[in-house]
């Protein structure tokens, strides 16, 4: 006989399931949480030792990694990463020997710009590499000068949202290294950054804030340089000439994204074919390691914007920005 | 997933795969769940947050315990009593809900139909009206599913005390839809008998 338990299941039945959002928001989720978590040989569900900024919250993420060096005035709104030895012919000033140069600009999720999107990015560098901040926009990637290192660094967590985005690196074992928050200021791209271990921040000026949305691909080749339309317009023109070429489907968190290989096979991105963004790219260096970073794509909500936020933890002392460095880094 | 370690076999989420298996089943029903309590904008964040903590906690997942959905629900529930107003709001929005009901379909759907829309501001109604604790009862019992042991666990009261307050919280909800007749699954309608075949549906 029916009752009023029925009568409740019968309005429960009329609420719709999650939708494509949903499980995307909710996915997203998941990877924000193992990206503040220690990546290995930590106890399941033990809180990762590293600082925290307080009221810190699981995030929700983008990001985009791209390869170029000293590109700042031809990105707006990419992060840029070399690994060593791939695309060191592809910059536009910058010099690549054995070591990974990465530079980080404003310009990377020009995609952002055009939909209103929230990026988000988690690259997983290779065991025995350290990133260094070494100028305000500048941020030096190269193999570990040994496991004492302060700036070992295994996770580089991005968040973009049209001309802010915020870089956060952890250590292996889930400690915070640093953050850099880079943002327009009176037309100036500004950035600042917060070391942990030294306990001290600054904040600099790097140049003039790009304006959003670059030009387009006007010729093939190997790395990514987004411009007006953004991943869409980037991933169609290098497919239609040849630079990367269409491979399999494989479901990645959710998404049955296509493979696209390009750059003689060291670039592969996987991509969403009904947005044409990226869900996940790997670069591998010649005989070196690989780089790989998972995508998520958002609409702007007050918590994922919270995420663009760097609060200085009280206590911290400012100093200086880095200097650039002249010549390839030392040690090398 | 980073970090990942064989399957222990007994329950416990130790692999990716036990994670992505978790998350996959379970995550529409308490999806749902959480919609149906706070509303889609609001579920979303909520669900989704509810297994970022799962993830997080996952270790401290124990079987012996409590089963795998009572305690995704258990930190579902955690994270939807901080949204009491909101879910307040949405029970008092839907409670002045003027039913509206699509009449295209054959005269027996249309039935339900109107029985179902008539229902639902009704329910709302009588839903805000419980205390906090006899609705999170109830709730989990009709629409989650879950035994009286599940929700003690949940809940972390004694057996004893979810059935009391689930018999109270009926009651009160029974009473609340005074006019509705079980038997037939209609209102009763004054001077047109019990059933709503009264009406001209044609």
């Amino acid at each position: 006989m029916p009752d009023e338990l029925d009568a409740l299941r019968h309005f429960r039945d009329e609420t719709p399931g999650p939708s494509t959002g949903a499980w995307t928001r909710a996915r997203a989720a998941i990877v924000a949480a193992q990206a503040h978590e220690a990546p290995a040989g930590r106890e399941p569900g033990r809180r990762s030792p590293g600082r925290r900024s307080p009221g810190r919250k699981p995030g929700r993420r983008r990001v985009l990694w791209i390869v170029t060096v000293g590109a700042a005035a031809a990105l707006a709104g990419l992060l840029a990463v070399l690994l060593p030895g791939s695309l060191a012919s592809r910059g536009t000033g910058g010099q690549v020997e054995t070591t990974a140069f990465v530079t980080h600009v404003e310009h990377a999720l020009s995609e952002l710009g055009h939909r209103n999107l929230i990026g988000y990015a988690r690259s997983v560098y290779p065991p025995g590499y350290s990133a260094e901040p070494v100028s305000p926009g500048g941020l030096r990637v190269s193999p570990s000068t040994g496991a004492g290192s302060p700036w070992n660094v295994r996770y580089l967590v991005v968040w973009a949202y049209q001309r802010v985005s915020k870089e956060s690196a952890f250590s292996a074992a889930g400690y915070r290294v640093f953050d850099l928050r880079f943002a327009p200021v009176h037309g100036t791209l500004t950035s600042t950054g917060v070391i942990y271990h030294s306990r001290t921040w600054w904040r600099g000026a790097i140049g003039p804030a790009p304006v959003q949305g670059g030009p387009p691909p006007t010729q093939c080749g190997p790395g990514i340089r987004l411009g007006t339309g953004g991943w869409p317009t980037f991933i169609r023109y290098e497919l239609s000439c040849g630079e990367f070429t269409k491979g399999g489907q494989q479901r990645i968190g959710g998404i049955e994204a296509i493979q696209l290989t390009g750059n003689g096979g060291r670039e592969t991105i996987w991509v969403n074919p009904r947005t044409y963004l990226p869900v996940r790219t790997v670069f591998s260096a010649p005989g070196g390691p690989q780089l790989q970073t998972d995508f998520g794509w958002f609409t702007p909500t007050r918590a994922r914007l919270a995420e663009l936020r760097l609060p200085v933890p009280p206590g911290f002392r400012q100093v200086a920005p880095p200097a650039q460095p002249s010549g390839p880094p030392p040690g090398r | 997933m980073e970090g990942a370690q064989p399957a222990a076999g007994d329950g416990r989420i130790v692999s990716s795969a036990d994670f992505e298996a978790a998350f996959q089943q379970h995550f529409p029903p308490v999806y749902r769940f959480i919609a149906r309590r706070v509303g889609p904008a609001l579920a979303e964040d909520l669900a989704a947050e509810t297994f970022a903590t799962a993830y997080r906690r996952r270790g401290a997942f124990d079987p012996g315990r409590a089963s795998l959905r009572s305690w995704l629900y258990g930190i579902a529930m955690n994270l939807v009593r901080n949204h009491w107003r909101a879910e307040q709001h949405l029970l008092a929005l839907d409670a002045r809900l003027v039913p509206e009901v699509d009449l295209s379909g054959g005269a027996g759907t249309v039935d339900e139909r109107i029985t179902a829309a008539m229902l639902a501001p009704r329910l709302a109604a009588g839903l805000a009206q419980l205390t906090r604790d006899q609705r999170d009862v109830l709730l989990l019992s009709a629409w989650a599913e879950l035994s009286h042991e599940e929700i003690a666990a949940v809940l972390d009261i004694a057996p004893g005390t979810v059935r009391s307050r689930l018999s109270r919280a009926r009651a009160a909800l029974r009473e609340h839809l005074g006019d509705f007749n079980f038997d037939l699954w209609t209102f009763d309608w004054p001077g047109l008998g019990s059933a709503p075949g009264g009406l001209d549906h044609a």
